[in-house]
C-alpha cells in the first residue's frame, strides 16, 4: 500500500490501460504545442500596424507596403502552423501508442511524459512568431518610406527572419526525435521496465521539453535585429551590406542560449547521467525532479536570446546612420551581450551540476 | 477511484489540453491591439487615407487572427470529436 501522494499516484496512473496512460499525456502536449500561437499573432498584429501607419504616411506606396507585410506575415506563420501540424499529428495519428513496449504501464508513464514534453517544446515558437512579425512590419515601414529600396530591405527581413526562426526549428526536430524515435522509452523498455526507472526517464522527457522553451527568447530578438537591419537600408540604402553583417554577427551570438537549451534537452534524452546514479542507489524521486530541474533552468536562455538580439537591433539602426563607425559599434555590442549571457550560463550551470554532479542526492 | 477508467482520463487531460490550447489567444490579441492602435493614429495623422488605412489594418489583423483559430480547432476537436478515446 502506498503510503504517500507521489507513490499514490505513480501506481493510481500504472492502473491504467497504458494506452490511456500515453493518450492522456498526448492530450495535454498538444494543447501546450498550440500555445505557440502567441508568437504569430503578436507579430502579425505588429506588422499590420505598421503597416496601417506607413500607409497612413505614405499613401501612395500601399501596395509594396502591404506586400511586404504580408510577406513577412507568412514567415512568421511559421512556427504556429507547425506547432498544428504536431498538435494534430498528436490528436489524429498519434505515434507514440504504437512504440515497442507501449503496452507496458511503466513505459507508457515514459511515453506520456515525452508527449508532454513535445508539446513544452513546441512553446519556443512563440519567440520567431514575434521576431518574423516585428521585421516584416519594419520592412513594411520601410518599403513605403523609400520603395526603391524594396530589394534590400526585403532581403534584410528574410535573413534576418531566417535566423530567427532556427530556435523554432530546433524544437520541431526534438518533438519529432521524442515522437518517432523515443529514446526514453526504448531505455525504459531495455531497463526492464522499472518503475522508479522509468519514473526519472518521464521527468526527464519533460524536462528536455520545457528546456527548448530557451529558445523562445533568441527567436524574437534575432527578428528585432532582422527589422533593424531592414529598416537601416531603408534609411540609407548604402548600409545595406554592413548592416546585415551587423545583424548576422548579433544574431549568431543571440542563439547561444539556444543551442545551451539544445545541449541539454540532447543530453536529457540521449546521455541520461541521472540513470547511472539511480543504479548507483540514489533515490528516484530526487533524480526524477532533478531532471524536471535541469530543464527548467534553461528557460533563462528566453533572457539573454532577447536582450542580445535588441542590442544587435541597435547596432544595426547606428551603423545604417553612421557606417564610418562600424568597428566601435560592434566591439560595444559584443561587450554589451557577453554581459548579458551571464545569467544563461547561470541556468546552464546550474542544469549541469543537477545532471552531473548533483548535490541533494548525497544529503539525504 | 476504481470509478475513474482510462477513457475517462483521458477525457479529463483533453479538458487540460482543450484548455491549454486556447492560451495562444494571448498573441492574436496583443498583435490587433496593437495594429488598432496603429491604424487609429494613422487616421488621426491622415485621415483622408482611411479607407487604405482600415482596409490594411484589417488584412493583417485577420492574419494575426490565424493562430488562434488554430488553437481554437484543436481545443474544439478535442472537446467535440475526441479521436484519442477512438485510438483505445
Amino acid at each position: 500500500m502506498a503510503t504517500n501522494f507521489i507513490e499514490m499516484f505513480v501506481n493510481w496512473l500504472m492502473s491504467f490501460e497504458p494506452q490511456s496512460i500515453i493518450l492522456s499525456g498526448s492530450a495535454i502536449g498538444a494543447g501546450l504545442a498550440m500555445i505557440a500561437g502567441i508568437g504569430p499573432g503578436i507579430g502579425q498584429g505588429y506588422a499590420a500596424g505598421k503597416a496601417a501607419e506607413a500607409t497612413g504616411n505614405f499613401p501612395e506606396n500601399q501596395k509594396q507596403s502591404l506586400m511586404t507585410m504580408l510577406i513577412g506575415a507568412g514567415v512568421a506563420e511559421t512556427t504556429g502552423i507547425l506547432s498544428l501540424v504536431i498538435a494534430l499529428i498528436m490528436i489524429f495519428g498519434n505515434p507514440l501508442i504504437n512504440q515497442k513496449g507501449a503496452d507496458d504501464p511503466a513505459v507508457a508513464l515514459v511515453l506520456a511524459g515525452s508527449a508532454i514534453g513535445v508539446g513544452f517544446a513546441m512553446v519556443a515558437g512563440i519567440g520567431a512568431g514575434i521576431g518574423c512579425g516585428y521585421a516584416g512590419g519594419k520592412a513594411a515601414e520601410g518599403v513605403a518610406f523609400n520603395p526603391d529600396s524594396q530589394r534590400g530591405v526585403i532581403m534584410n527581413m528574410l535573413v534576418g527572419s531566417a535566423i530567427a526562426q532556427t530556435t523554432g526549428i530546433f524544437s520541431l526536430v526534438i518533438a519529432l526525435i521524442l515522437m518517432y524515435s523515443n529514446p526514453l522509452g526504448a531505455l525504459a523498455l531495455n531497463s526492464g521496465s522499472d518503475v522508479e526507472l522509468c519514473v526519472v526517464l518521464a521527468l526527464s522527457g519533460i524536462g528536455a521539453g520545457i528546456s527548448m522553451i530557451g529558445g523562445l527568447g533568441a527567436g524574437v530578438g534575432c527578428g528585432y535585429a532582422g527589422g533593424k537591419a531592414a529598416e537601416a537600408v531603408a534609411i540609407n540604402p548604402s548600409s545595406g551590406s554592413a548592416a546585415m553583417m551587423t545583424m548576422i554577427l548579433g544574431s549568431a551570438i543571440a542563439q547561444t542560449s539556444g543551442i545551451f537549451s539544445l545541449v541539454v534537452t540532447l543530453i536529457l534524452m540521449y546521455g541520461n547521467p541521472l540513470i547511472g546514479m539511480l543504479e548507483g542507489g540514489s533515490h528516484f524521486l530526487i533524480l526524477a525532479c532533478s531532471g524536471l530541474g535541469a530543464g527548467c533552468a534553461l528557460v533563462a536562455g528566453v533572457g539573454p536570446g532577447l536582450g542580445q538580439g535588441f542590442a544587435a537591433g541597435k547596432a544595426c539602426e547606428v551603423i545604417g546612420m553612421r557606417p564610418k563607425l562600424q568597428g566601435s559599434v560592434i566591439r560595444t555590442m559584443i561587450l554589451g551581450q557577453a554581459v548579458a549571457q551571464t545569467t544563461g550560463i547561470y541556468g546552464l550551470v546550474i542544469s549541469l551540476v543537477l545532471m552531473f554532479a548533483n548535490p541533494l542526492v548525497g544529503l539525504l | 477511484m476504481e470509478g475513474i477508467t482510462g477513457k475517462a482520463l483521458i477525457l479529463a487531460c483533453s479538458a487540460v489540453g482543450a484548455g491549454l490550447a486556447m492560451i495562444a489567444g494571448i498573441g492574436p490579441g496583443i498583435g490587433q491591439g496593437f495594429a488598432a492602435g496603429k491604424g487609429a493614429e494613422a487616421v488621426g495623422k491622415q485621415p483622408e487615407a482611411q479607407g487604405d488605412i482600415i482596409k490594411t489594418m484589417l488584412l493583417g489583423a485577420a492574419v494575426a487572427e490565424t493562430t488562434g483559430i488554430y488553437g481554437l480547432v484543436v481545443a474544439l476537436i478535442l472537446l467535440f470529436a475526441n479521436p484519442l478515446v477512438g485510438m483505445l
